[in-house]
């Protein structure tokens, strides 16, 4: 007992030098910014969690590395073999004290942040979350310090060859899914969020209400503890059997690189783009496509305005012909030609080479504005034929300028938000294109009925001489369901960093006037089926979605990353046909700056929009 | 200086074997994955190269040989100093440009033009070892009086992190519709010495006339990373 006191007392002195940097650097620089920040917070806060969590476990690897190296090399490393002291033992206090010191000197600023904070009346705090669980990342990085030490028995390489190791141990449950149990920010999570699926009650080691869900955060516990346990054994072990690396520094380049390209492969092959590119074609004018509308034969792109410093790229339209031997592109018809304020384009199979654009225009004595539905023959920008049809005032309401044209069953269907709740919608006839027809419509609510996950009623607009499937569509594309695509009898909506929902269709029903303030409606009733977690690192990456897109027995999600000022779109596939099960089966990144706008045509390929045209493969088959 | 040569490349070739495994194997996952888009994984590629290449030869050359103590002994030989940090120089740019021009075939040979021309991925690459012998020159002469390789990376990584805050306070403003050009009104000088100059070129840009400065600057600095090996060894022998 009065060795392995003396034994403690001697690894104390060596290492107490690690309470004297955590005091500097966890607790005074802390209170530094918090008295500089005093003004604005009118009060000292006291914010140590984010020095201890991004420097405690560099100071953990550090003291783990030069504890045990101190005493393994050189003349001490033969002092110790002359002393009868036993190996085993030296070892295990030499590794508790220096865990115990490492432990005191993170969990002191946490405690001390914990304690002064608890006047904000928040239910969890972070510092007391970080408290119970990054000891357990401390553990593992002091003792890949302490194996590493035992093996080179050089401070500087067994540093960096336990900084590898820990780059490896945090970052690689973050790519790779399996692992996913023992990713340290996903385990905070579930500490975090108080609602927890499996919330049991709080953290037993820790004295403050903790969220604690044995399910999803025990095996992050119980890993780490066995790696530490093993690290320790294998030093020991190294130390008895003299076990030893020749860590040179061409072995400590080698192990962190290696460590990198490790991460690097990881991250990229879990979002290797494998959609073949058939055709990549110039759009012959820098603009950026918004949208792409095709039957397979023929369709229009429309590319949107942008600003560069210098100068103003209009809005355009542009015709597309496809063929078997490719998509051919006709010259682009700018919107600034038309003459228009705000306006939508719609594109209809019947009328191939015409664009239709609903326009607003305000007269100059401070009327009410009217509607105009531009027809552009397209091709041909110098000599375009523009017509314009007046539409009325009568027929729409125009007080709100939020106006959206699309291509329902041979028709146009405008349609505007009239207030919150409600969209309004007016059927055009433009079988006769000298005399389009604004058709009789009624009120359309456009809003999903629902609001649980588990189902989905989508109301279908009222549109005579229609069928079913197609005034689905009409209603899928409306305000409320525009990250949502139709694939057969599924319906996907939205994607990450929330799931994509996949639901199955159910059931035709139709509303009551005491169900809603409107006339009865009908409706379509979809149940949630399936659904794609994505995953850490795609929730890393944390993309916003820009289209989502159904076809050819896929649904097809735009979305769009934003890392370090850089943008990445990328295009993802997933396979439905399994609704329980959806599978993301292609990816797509392409050398754009904004968003990616999409198309399926019906052999299969995919169109893709950016500052030029893509025509992809079919994903390949698994 | 043949033998110079020789004994240099038998210390330091394994830098240049881990410089190109390290940049080919992260071009060739980059491109072969197609994450994000080509020219991205090759400017990665560059930056990872011209950040990692100009440190890891420049501090060990001199410093590492000062370090061991055979910096002196090298010295003793009947060679004139100005050789043997010929020698030195010649291998620390094989170091610097070899990793990058392999990683520039590999780059070549996966995208084959796909997305940007072989012609701008020459480019890309061109200026990453320019840039890299740049910075290479600057931290031979930075590193040349360091007494091991230790203190000399530190020092090197001082000279990147110097210029890379320079450069930033160089480019008051770039525009996306000027291809990348700099607007700055710092004299043309300063630009011509900045490493970086290659990468973030000034609107007025001679790039013939600007490489000729390089040219020039470099020199100097290798006139001056002589005087300090000389100085240095004479302080040792004092």
């Amino acid at each position: 007992m009065r060795q392995r006191i003396a034994l403690a007392w001697k690894e104390f002195r060596e290492v107490r030098w690690v309470l004297g940097v955590a005091l500097v650097i966890f607790i005074a620089l802390p209170l530094i910014g918090g008295i500089e920040g005093r003004k604005m917070n009118h009060r000292i806060v006291f914010d140590a969690w984010p020095w201890v969590m991004f420097l405690g476990g560099v100071l953990a690897t550090v003291v783990g590395a030069t504890s045990v190296c101190r005493d393994l090399n050189g003349p001490l490393a033969e002092f110790w073999r002359s002393r009868a002291v036993n190996v085993g033992r030296w070892l295990r206090v030499k590794y508790c004290v220096g865990l115990a010191v490492i432990m005191v000197a993170c969990l002191l600023p946490l405690v001390i942040e914990e304690w002064t904070e608890r006047r904000d009346g928040e239910s969890v705090h972070f510092a007391a979350v970080l408290a119970a669980w990054f000891p357990f990342v401390w553990a593992v990085q002091y003792s890949f310090g302490f194996v590493c030490g035992s093996l080179t028995r050089r401070a500087g390489p067994a540093i960096m060859l336990a900084l590898a190791l820990s780059l490896l141990g945090y970052f690689l449950p973050i790519i790779l899914p399996p692992l996913r149990s023992l990713n340290i920010p996903e385990v905070l999570m579930y500490s975090l969020r108080t609602q927890s699926v499996g919330f049991r009650g709080p953290v037993p080691w820790v004295p403050w209400s903790v969220p604690f869900s044995p399910r999803e955060q025990m095996p992050f516990a119980v890993t780490a503890i066995a790696v530490s346990a093993a690290a320790f054994a294998l030093s020991l072990v190294a130390v008895r059997r003299e076990w030893r690396i020749e860590a040179a520094q061409r072995l400590t380049y080698w192990s962190i690189g290696f460590a990198v390209l490790l991460l690097f492969a990881s991250a990229a092959f879990q979002l290797e783009a494998n959609l073949p590119v058939l055709q990549t074609i110039e759009l012959g004018h820098p603009g950026e496509v918004q949208t792409i509308d095709s039957d397979g034969r023929h369709g229009i792109l429309v590319t949107d305005a942008r600003w560069t410093s210098t100068y103003y790229i209009p809005p355009a339209v542009q015709p597309m012909e496809i063929a078997a031997d490719g998509v051919r592109l006709g010259p682009a018809v700018t919107r600034r030609q038309l003459r228009m304020a705000r306006r939508i384009q719609a594109w209809l199979p019947e009328h191939p080479n015409i664009c239709f654009v609903l326009s607003l225009v305000w007269p100059a004595d401070n009327q009410a504005p009217r509607a105009e539905l531009v027809i552009v023959t397209l091709p041909g920008a110098a000599a375009t034929p523009i017509t314009t049809r007046e539409l009325g005032t009568s027929d729409l309401h125009l007080a709100n300028p939020d106006l959206r044209l699309n291509a329902v069953g041979g028709r146009l269907l405008a349609q505007w938000q009239r207030d919150t709740d409600h969209m309004d919608a007016a059927l055009i006839d433009v079988t006769d294109l000298a005399h389009p027809r604004v058709l009789p419509s009624r009120a359309f609510g456009g809003h999903d009925l629902t609001r649980d996950q588990s189902s989905r009623n989508v109301e279908l607009p009222e549109i005579p001489g229609l069928q079913f499937r197609q005034r689905l569509a009409a209603a899928v594309d409306i305000e409320g369901l525009e990250l949502a695509a139709i694939q057969g009898d599924v319906l996907a909506t939205e994607y990450s960093p929330d799931p994509l929902l996949i639901y199955r269709f159910e059931r035709v029903g139709a509303t009551t006037t005491a169900a809603t303030t409107r006339p009865p409606h009908d409706y379509a009733a979809f149940r949630q089926v399936g659904r794609y977690e994505p995953t850490l690192l795609e929730k890393m990456m944390n993309p916003w979605v820009h289209q989502v897109a159904g076809g050819n027995g896929y649904i097809y999600v735009s979305d769009q990353t934003e890392i370090f000022g850089t943008r990445f779109p990328r295009i993802t596939v997933f396979d439905v046909s399994d609704p329980g099960r959806p599978r993301p089966i292609g990816h797509f990144a392409a050398p754009e700056e904004g968003p990616l706008s999409i198309c399926p045509l019906p052999d299969g390929t995919l169109l893709v929009g950016g500052r030029r045209l893509y025509r992809l493969g079919p994903p390949p088959r698994r | 200086m043949r033998q110079l040569i020789w004994k240099e490349w038998h210390e330091q070739r394994w830098k240049l074997g881990f410089g190109c495994v390290v940049l080919c194997a992260f071009a060739l996952i980059g491109l072969r994955t197609r994450a994000v888009p080509d020219e991205s994984i090759m400017v990665g590629t560059c930056a990872l190269g011209v950040l990692l290449l100009p440190i890891l030869t420049a501090a060990g050359l001199i410093p590492a040989e000062r370090g061991e103590g055979t910096l002196r002994t090298l010295l003793a030989l009947p060679v004139a100093p100005w050789k043997v940090l010929a020698a030195k120089a010649i291998l620390g740019a094989m170091l610097c440009a070899g990793p990058i021009l392999a990683a520039a075939i590999v780059s070549l040979l996966m995208a084959r033009g796909r997305e940007i021309s072989n012609g701008a991925t020459w480019e890309i690459y061109g200026r990453a070892v320019a840039v890299a012998l740049f910075l290479f020159a600057w931290m031979l002469w930075s590193t040349a009086r360091s007494p091991s390789e230790g203190r000399a990376a530190a020092l090197c990584v001082g000279v990147l992190i110097l210029w890379l805050l320079a450069t930033r306070g160089l480019v008051a403003e770039t525009h996306p519709a000027r291809n990348g050009m700099a607007e700055s009104h710092a004299p043309f000088m300063l630009w011509a010495i900045c490493p970086f100059v290659l990468v973030f070129p000034p609107a007025d840009f001679a790039p013939m006339e600007a490489l000729a400065l390089q040219a020039v600057t470099v020199a100097v600095l290798w006139l001056f990373a002589l005087r300090a090996l000389k100085f240095g060894a004479m302080e040792e022998q004092s």
